[in-house]
């Protein structure tokens, strides 16, 4: 998988309208990545327009260094999202709850309700977590990226991620057990 | 997917995994589809775009006036040629007329050119004529061959002036009286003899290599053979006079004798005494000669000749032992038995080869000896001029460069094996070590 995207990245900095295929490919991801985190839609549609923009401008700076290119997508975004915030003065925490707002039709009721109960208890830990501890869990098991992966996006070191996962993940267990 | 590290998160991390599931984001697919759609039309823009702000630069360029930086960019390198033309003139028009000072010993001549010395010299030898005529005038002589009549190849009394042809070098010494220091002693080019078949006809051919004798004319038979020393008549009898010109000559010249048999036998060294006042002779002939007056002189004689110049102008070659038809004799009535002739050996010329050794340190004196003894005594010495004997930084190899008498030149390369030298020749160099293969040659 990791070299068809090397393959479409490849041919995308030959032929510009090669981003098309890319664009089609990590849209969703870097939608609902923003979606988390702004719960304005109109927000969210100009910071992705803004992430893929930047993307496709610095399509030919993107070097293969040990992640993959939606993981340089998602520092993008990421940047887009911290800078979108800097300019608001706000540094409010995204509410999970805030993205969730068109209601899925396919689930039947039973699965609603525990799933609520679940998405409540979650939503309330974290806002209650750091900045750095939230942002890790979004993209460690939302993202479902790797340390390296997170490593990029944050701009951290990738040796840390993982005492940073198990840091954010016990105080997340001491939050909800309380 | 991010998977649990422990068990001691598991259910943390399930209920962060429920929560992903319970969450319902519905991608807008319109905002992704015109999304796509203006990126694809700015990217297929931009191109366009460039192409335009380009056609715009440089159809219709911006310019208010003449761009200077542009123009001294262009042409940097003919303007910089300018002023470097302009600085190398004034550079050089100053040193021409700086004020040029040259020593007066330098611009003294040391030597006379050859010109005048080849002037000096016949000036020399005729300067007895000159002083007789009581004038200044030269001698007019004519150039090419002077065939010696077939009336005065045979006979006894001949005045026919000879060249002398040795198979070696011979030296011509003019014994002047003893009130002139003039002395002139050159070597002599020998003939190349005629074949046996003809042994009388030789014709010497008059060289052009200096510090030769050249017979040019000869005297008539029918005539006494008196000189003339006056110059008027000079001129009445250029055709029929026989110049002496000493020219140089040059010593590897092979030598050939005035016959065949001449070669074999041992060379001599003939002495030729012409006096002074001889030494520039006219003989006045009161008949023309003819078409082929060249210089020919016959020779049967295995026996080298003896010219004799003497005092009272006559010029006198015969054999050293007279044969029945080889007596070439100008005028034995004038003959000066008072001079004697030398005759001298000529050996064959012998040079003892110049060795010169330059042994390595590492060679010792017992394997310089070994070497001396085994590979240099095999060296033919009588053609070797020259033995240069280097040894290098190939241990155990010595060089011995060659010079013959010919001038040739050859190198051999001796590889001492078991203790003993042999001829060697190396067949491989290695870049890496500056080393050589030697291979002992068969």
């Amino acid at each position: 998988m990791l070299e068809q995207e090397q393959k479409l990245v490849e041919e995308a900095k030959q032929n510009p309208e090669q981003f098309a295929a890319l664009y089609d490919r990590y849209f969703d991801q870097i939608y609902r990545y923003v979606y988390r985190r702004v719960n304005d839609k109109d927000t969210v549609e100009d910071l992705v327009s803004q992430t893929f923009y930047d993307a496709f401008s610095h399509l030919k700076s993107f070097e293969w260094r040990g992640f993959s290119f939606s993981a340089w997508l998602y520092k993008i975004a990421h940047n887009n999202v911290l800078k979108w915030y800097r300019e608001q003065g706000k540094t409010r925490t995204v509410e999970i709850e805030e993205g969730m707002q068109i209601p899925d039709v396919r689930e039947d009721v039973m699965r609603d309700v525990i799933r609520s109960e679940d998405k409540s208890e979650v939503q309330a830990v974290m806002a209650k977590l750091d900045y750095e501890d939230r942002e890790i869990i979004r993209l460690k098991f939302f993202e479902e990226l790797s340390n390296i992966e997170i490593a990029e996006v944050m701009g951290l070191s990738a040796n840390h991620i993982g005492v940073k996962v198990f840091r954010a993940l016990k105080k997340f267990k001491q939050l909800i057990s309380q | 997917m991010a998977r649990p590290t422990s068990k001691y998160f598991t259910p943390v991390i399930k209920k962060i995994l429920e929560a992903k599931k319970a969450e319902n984001i519905v991608v807008d697919q319109e905002f992704k589809n015109v999304l796509r759609a203006q990126m694809l039309s700015k990217i297929s823009a931009a191109p366009v775009r460039k192409e335009v702000v380009r056609e715009k630069h440089d159809v219709l360029p911006e310019r208010t006036g003449f761009d200077f930086a542009e123009f001294f960019n262009k042409f940097r390198y003919p303007l910089a040629i300018v002023p470097s033309m302009f600085l190398l003139v004034i550079v050089a028009m100053s040193a021409m007329k700086l004020p040029v000072s040259i020593p007066s010993e330098v611009i003294v001549p040391t030597s006379t050119p050859v010109q005048n010395q080849n002037d000096a010299v016949e000036d020399s030898i005729s300067g007895s004529i000159s002083n007789e005529s009581g004038g200044a005038q030269k001698l007019k002589t004519f150039s090419g061959s002077s065939v010696l009549p077939s009336n005065y190849r045979n006979g006894g009394k001949t005045t026919s002036p000879a060249v002398i042809s040795n198979p070696q070098s011979s030296n011509l010494d003019f014994d002047f009286p003893e009130n002139s220091s003039n002395q002139i002693q050159q070597t002599v080019p020998v003939q190349k003899a005629a074949p046996v078949t003809q042994p009388s006809a030789q014709q010497i051919e008059p060289s052009a290599n200096p510090f030769n004798f050249v017979l040019q004319s000869l005297l008539e038979p029918q005539q006494e053979e008196s000189f003339e020393n006056n110059a008027n008549n000079t001129e009445d009898v250029e055709d029929q006079s026989v110049n002496f010109q000493a020219v140089p000559v040059q010593p590897s010249v092979p030598a050939v004798s005035a016959s065949q048999n001449s070669l074999q036998t041992q060379p001599e060294i003939q002495a030729v005494k012409i006096s002074p006042e001889v030494a520039d002779m006219n003989l006045e002939q009161n008949t023309q000669p003819s078409a082929n007056d060249a210089l020919k002189v016959q020779l049967n004689s295995d026996q080298p000749l003896d010219l004799q110049l003497d005092q009272n102008k006559t010029l006198l070659a015969e054999p050293l032992t007279t044969s029945t038809t080889q007596n070439l004799q100008m005028d034995a009535t004038l003959l000066d038995t008072q001079d004697t002739v030398l005759r001298a050996p000529v050996e064959s010329l012998v040079l003892e080869p110049q060795y010169t050794f330059y042994y390595s340190a590492y060679i010792s004196d017992a394997d310089k000896a070994a070497f001396e003894a085994e590979a240099l005594a095999a060296v033919d010495s009588s053609n070797v001029t020259f033995l240069n004997v280097s040894s290098g930084t190939d241990r155990d190899v010595v060089e011995v460069s060659y010079t013959f008498t010919d001038g040739t030149t050859t190198t051999k390369l001796f590889k001492k094996l078991d203790g003993e030298w042999h001829l060697a020749k190396y067949v491989q160099r290695y870049f890496y070590d500056n080393g050589l293969q030697y291979q002992v040659a068969e």
